[in-house]
């Protein structure tokens, strides 16, 4: 089986609320899947299917090709889960927590390995409960580790953390994928899916809207960009021969910034340059931008709102 | 298994309120009780089984109803239940864990008694008094995870716990004697706390020679252990009741 996880058609329903409507998604095995999408956009609900906390109200669900209902106990000896909410138990140390959660799998790494993976050696004998929230996270992710899972599921990993705290996670998180492990991770940040994952699928209001690389969702490699820069003095817009492009001209600090929307940036760009070097002038601040994850991502899910 | 033990006693709040209170008691109870005397014997060779048995209703019921309701709404019986361990082997570790706390506590309530207030304890009791002390155990931990059910979150269990089982408590004759023909004693008789407390009275009585209970008791205890036990098995939930 080369699918570490594979949906179809699946939705969930809460009663009246249509909480996932028809998802298929599939992740191939050593890969990282970011599920990004808003709150309530369904992330978790998938997710707590796919670790059998929940039941499917349709469709079809495989984990490893197992049946997370059915199959649980086998299943659940090849995955680790890393739940949204950190709840470790406050009184026993960080060793023994995890040597009791060794105990539970059939082939566990050793309790100092991962302590040394999540970079807590230095508070291995502290009791839980002196540890601060970031460090019982990493605790967390090293429960998770501990029984050395196929696949890994991590609901919104690094939230809450401070900017190098998250670099730190995502650390972790990457040397991981290098031994061969699956990673499904659920995201309502950007840049965690842009670093972390091989591929986005984006969810809003229970149904995935785009898949696909983070460099390339939504088209955004080859959707419109954005040339911008300030006019110089004494020149015109008209001068530009932009006649067939959408600009916008707005008063910046005095100058006059100027935005050109266009689908061919290059030969734009050509015509920009060559005009300037004919006339002397400089094009001060010119910069080609595509649009971020994040336009692509809001506009994917603003277009939902039906 | 031995983690969870090591966890309850590193918790020094929990520690007290439900193993050492019951110790306490006993000591206020029986300075109070000194020199009393009930139906022919001291008041302490009545009073003192009765707390033996707070005790273990405190080491068991008690305990497992606030600790499981906290660990569920904090979502740590999620996180076990993410697990590859059975959910049945968690149970089983938390009910031993507790019978073998209940144990304790008897043990010090019962020697406490013999070495400080002459309590009588007849050599032929051991045996029956282990019975009946597991048996009870066991039923009060069975009730313990049934009432979870009806907890909603984990600032009401102390109220929903206590509420339930402190009157019984007074009307089981756990503090002071009742007699066994008033209409009390009588409704008590239908719950588990009143026959746990004679069974273990008398088997402690000097005068009872045999060392033989009612079955009778015994068989109550059991009755309220097995429908602890069916309501528990298809009404507990493992996971919080919040909405996150």
């Amino acid at each position: 089986m080369d699918l570490a996880v594979s949906v179809h058609g699946l939705r969930k329903d809460f009663g009246a609320v249509k909480a996932v409507r028809g998802v298929d998604l599939e992740v191939q095995r050593g890969e990282v899947l970011a599920l990004l999408g808003p709150n309530g956009a369904g992330k978790t609900t998938i997710v707590e299917i796919l670790e059998g906390y929940q039941t499917a109200t349709s469709g079809e669900v495989a984990v490893l090709g197992f049946d997370p209902r059915h199959d649980r106990r086998r299943m659940l000896e090849r995955v680790g889960i890393v739940l949204q909410e950190t709840a470790v138990e406050q009184f026993l140390t960080v060793r023994e927590v995890l040597k009791r959660r060794a105990a539970y799998y059939p082939h566990p790494r050793e309790a100092d390995a991962v302590i040394d993976l999540v970079g807590l050696r230095e508070k291995a004998s502290a009791r839980v409960r002196t540890l601060s929230g970031g460090l019982q996270r990493r605790l967390d992710l090293g429960l998770a580790l501990v029984g050395d899972p196929e696949l890994l599921f991590l609901d919104e990993p690094t939230t809450g953390f401070d900017p190098n705290a998250r670099r730190e996670a995502w650390e972790i998180v990457r040397s991981l994928t290098g031994e061969g492990r699956t990673v499904l991770l659920t995201t309502h940040y950007m840049d965690e899916a842009q670093v972390l994952a091989d591929r986005v699928a984006v969810i809003a209001k229970g149904v995935i809207v785009a898949t696909g690389t983070p460099d390339s969702i939504g088209g955004r490699d080859t959707g419109t960009a954005t040339v911008r820069f300030v006019l110089p003095e004494q020149a015109e817009v008209s001068e530009l021969g932009l006649s067939d492009a959408e600009v916008t001209v707005s008063p910046v600090d005095g100058r006059r910034l100027v935005e050109v929307a266009t689908d061919a940036p290059t030969p734009l760009l050509h015509r920009l340059t060559s005009w300037a070097v004919a006339c002397g002038k400089e094009l001060e601040g010119l910069e080609v931008t595509r649009p971020s994850l994040e336009d692509v991502y809001l506009s994917l899910t603003a277009e939902d709102a039906r | 298994m031995w983690y969870q033990q090591r966890a309850y006693w590193r918790n020094p709040v929990g520690a007290f309120f439900t193993f050492f209170m019951p110790v306490m008691f006993l000591v206020i109870f029986a300075s109070l009780y000194s020199g009393a005397r009930y139906d022919g014997l001291k008041l302490d060779q009545y009073f003192i089984p009765g707390i033996m048995t707070f005790g273990v209703i405190s080491a068991c019921y008690t305990n497992i109803a606030v600790g499981l309701t906290t660990q569920r709404e904090q979502g740590i019986l999620k996180r076990f239940r993410g697990t590859p361990l059975p959910p049945w082997a968690y149970m089983v570790v938390t009910v031993l864990n507790c019978v073998l706390r209940a144990l304790l506590l008897v043990a010090l309530t019962l020697g406490a008694g013999v070495l400080f207030y002459g309590l009588i304890f007849p050599a032929h009791a051991f045996a029956v008094l282990v019975l009946i002390v597991v048996l009870g155990a066991a039923t009060f931990c069975a009730l313990g995870v049934a009432i979870t059910v009806i907890i909603p979150n984990a600032d009401a269990a102390p109220a929903v716990v206590n509420g339930v089982y402190l009157p019984l408590m007074f009307i089981s004759g756990t503090f002071f004697p009742l007699s066994s023909s008033s209409v009390l004693a009588k409704i008590a008789l239908w719950f588990p706390i009143r026959p746990f407390i004679l069974a273990s009275f008398n088997a402690l009585d000097p005068r009872n020679h045999s060392g033989s209970v009612d079955g009778a008791w015994l068989e109550s205890l059991a009755i309220w252990a097995v429908v602890a036990l069916v309501f528990a098995i298809r009404r507990f939930t493992w996971l919080p009741r919040r909405r996150s």
